[in-house]
């Protein structure tokens, strides 16, 4: 793993620290531990999976194989990286793997059909902002898969670049220029409103 | 995280709590309590895993030198653990079982390199070297043993030579020219000894004039059949030990 990797990085505050030590505890036997984990990342992790499937049935199931791996696992967990980093990348692979086995993903264009879209994207963000739905989707289609994971993950799902670095197994570097790149195309694939004006 | 995002999905309390239920009873059997060897398996393990390398290279060096062949590094390894195993052995006849499980051994070292110009002279030499001391032993134990300790010294040469006249005929159309002087060697001296050996049968059933029905006394000379080949410059020249000390002994060389 590189140096920079998130999954990498040491334990910081904001109860990475509380983590590191309930995930000791539960790898040396103790069920509580584990019982704590979960009441403060299953939120997380039901969100990842349900933006990833839209089922609530296959999301509940999703979120159940990815707790039960991390608890086989966690034997072999290292405290110093993030345990929430940790579930994520059980999550990323539980849902690659339910894709495999046929299950359905919800595209990431089709993440823009959600109801409450325009009200997840950032006003000041005119690019995607000022579009309407469909443009917005035929735009998001046009970019890499890659371009279209960070657009949603950032813009309608809201997570930090930190966070999308751990889900898609990046360096927060590339994170930002996958980013930046991706916006600049939708920029050049959506109209202004001036320009449509 | 931004305040701006998709709505939080909501989890259901069933599900919830119906999850939670089921990792904690699935983690108190999985989850085994590892305190008490903790302190144990830390201490142990790197022992443990430098015991295993340690094993690894013994085995390994072991199974270097008993493959090894005369030329090779380790066989003086080899050479040296046989030569403590014969300082170790007490008993007269035990130890010339074990010159001749030598023996056998250089004889197949031989074979093994019979085609290879720069093994087999070594191993040619080495197998004759083995072959003298193995019938030099001989001789001493059948000079100064009891009948009964001769008869079954000599009952090892027979069974040796058996074995080596096979194995040298075989040898002696592929092994290197550097090797062959050697080989053709051993097979001369086989071929005398096998004379003598029948020589001495004949001249037992006939009653041989030095022959006596009676066991010579001990440290008298005591009939010997051939022993195995001797094609050193000893077995060349005087085939076993001094004609003087063997008087019932024919010598057909």
């Amino acid at each position: 793993m590189a140096p920079n990797d998130p999954l990498d990085q040491t334990v910081t505050p904001d109860g990475q620290e509380e983590d590191a030590a309930l995930a000791v505890r539960a790898s040396k036997g103790d069920p509580s531990a584990f019982g704590a984990l979960y009441d403060r990342h299953l939120s997380a992790v039901y969100r990842y999976v349900y933006y990833r499937v839209r089922d609530d049935a296959e999301a509940e199931d999703l979120t159940s194989e990815v707790f039960m791996k991390a608890l086989r696992a966690i034997p072999r967990y290292e405290p110093r990286q993030a345990f929430l980093a940790w579930l994520y990348r059980i999550a990323r692979n539980a849902v690659i793997d339910h894709v495999r086995r046929g299950g359905r993903q919800v595209s990431f264009e089709d993440a823009l059909l959600h109801p409450e879209v325009h009200n997840a994207i950032d006003p000041d963000l005119e690019v995607l902002a000022g579009s309407d739905k469909a443009t917005l989707r035929t735009a998001l289609g046009k970019l890499t898969p890659l371009q279209a994971e960070v657009i949603v993950l950032r813009f309608l799902e809201g997570y930090s670049t930190d966070e999308i670095a751990v889900l898609i197994g990046k360096r927060e570097g590339t994170v930002r220029g996958i980013q930046f790149r991706a916006l600049g195309a939708l920029r050049q694939l959506i109209p202004s409103r001036e320009a449509l004006g | 995280m931004s305040d701006r995002r998709l709505p939080e999905p909501h989890v259901r309390d069933e599900f919830r709590r119906e999850l939670r239920a089921r990792l904690v009873r699935e983690a108190a059997v999985t989850l085994t309590p590892r305190r008490e060897t903790a302190w144990t398996t830390r201490l142990f393990r790197p022992a443990f895993a430098i015991g295993l390398a340690a094993l690894a290279l013994v085995v390994s060096a072991g199974v270097a030198t008993a493959n090894s062949v005369p030329g090779d590094l380790a066989f003086s390894v080899k050479r040296a653990v046989e030569e403590a195993r014969v300082a170790l052995t007490f008993d007269d006849v035990e130890r010339v079982r074990l010159l001749a499980d030598i023996t056998n051994q250089r004889l197949g070292e031989l074979e093994r390199v019979a085609d290879r110009d720069d093994k087999s002279p070594a191993a040619s030499e080495a197998y004759v070297e083995a072959v003298t001391r193995f019938r030099s032993a001989v001789d001493t134990l059948q000079q100064t043993a009891p009948q009964a300790q001769s008869d079954e010294a000599q009952q090892v040469v027979d069974e040796s030579r058996d074995k080596h006249e096979i194995a040298l005929e075989n040898l002696k159309g592929r092994v290197s020219d550097k090797a062959k002087p050697n080989v053709e060697r051993a097979i001369e001296q086989e071929r005398k000894d096998t004379q003598n050996s029948k020589g001495k049968k004949g001249d037992q059933n006939g009653g041989g004039q030095n022959e006596s029905p009676i066991s010579p006394p001990r440290g008298a000379a005591t009939p010997r059949p051939a022993a195995t080949p001797r094609p050193t410059e000893r077995g060349a020249s005087t085939p076993r030990s001094t004609p003087s000390s063997r008087p019932n002994e024919t010598d057909h060389d």
